[in-house]
């Protein structure tokens, strides 16, 4: 009959409901702020507009998407990996385009010493692949975590590799 | 947000024990009565906190409420 109690005495709601309103505040509290370097909630619709995914093709399209997503969750080297990823498909559709030769069995360094060969490409866009590389290649190593300011400035380059293609 | 919904959840039971009148019973052990939800929320609270020093906090206290809710509370069966 006296044994411990079933339901919530009076003394522990009232801490536990002061306590729940606190975490519940400062949790709200954290997602309010983006805690982002460079690319802001607002601007993403400018980052990705829909006639610059419309160009691409479903896998590359979702794969920027999901990197977006990373960078807004914070989390930046899930969103690089995934970045060079959408990066090396990009480059394989452009080098095929440009050539009219498959891309498949060419490793990114391949495709970029031959696009570079060529003399074909704009500096602008060579700046951008030379980067994006370089940065490739540091993800390669196994330690390597990337910040959350440089996936954001990874995307941008991205971005800018992208219009400066135009259509795939 | 799940998170988010669980926690109001939680708030408000326990609102309706200590602030509203008539005070409504609330069972503190059982599927999806307040030990479960904390109990549940718990580890994504704690990966949570893991990224924002503003919540750091969090966990120790949600683990002591469902440490303190298990030994204090008894389930009705």
């Amino acid at each position: 009959m006296f044994g411990p109690p079933v339901n919530l005495e009076y003394r522990d709601a009232q801490k536990l409901t002061q306590d729940a309103r606190t975490w519940i505040s400062s949790i709200l509290g954290v997602y309010a702020v983006s805690g982002t370097a460079l690319i802001k909630e607002e601007s993403i619709d400018a980052i990705l507009p829909d006639d610059l995914l419309s160009r691409l093709d479903e896998m590359t399209r979702n794969d920027l998407k999901d990197a977006l997503t990373c960078i807004l969750l914070l989390i930046p080297t899930p969103a690089v990996m995934i970045c060079f990823r959408a990066t090396e498909n990009i480059l394989r559709r452009y080098y095929s385009k440009l050539t009219g030769k498959s891309a498949s069995s060419k490793s990114w360094a391949e495709l970029l010493k031959e696009l570079e060969q060529s003399q074909q490409l704009k500096p602008p866009l060579l700046g951008y692949l030379r980067y994006l590389k370089d940065k490739r290649n540091e993800a390669e190593h196994p330690d390597k975590r990337f910040s959350q300011e440089e996936s954001e400035r990874i995307f941008l380059q991205i971005k800018g590799l992208l219009d400066e293609i135009g259509p795939l | 947000m799940l998170l988010i919904g669980d926690l109001s959840y939680v708030y408000e039971r326990c609102r309706s024990v200590a602030e509203i009148t008539p005070v409504q019973p609330v069972k503190v052990k059982g599927e999806n009565y307040l030990l479960a939800i904390l109990k549940r929320q718990y580890p994504f609270i704690k990966a949570l906190s893991e990224r924002y020093d503003a919540i750091r906090s969090i966990p120790d206290a949600v683990r002591d409420w469902i440490a303190y809710l298990d030994k204090r509370y008894e389930d009705e069966g």
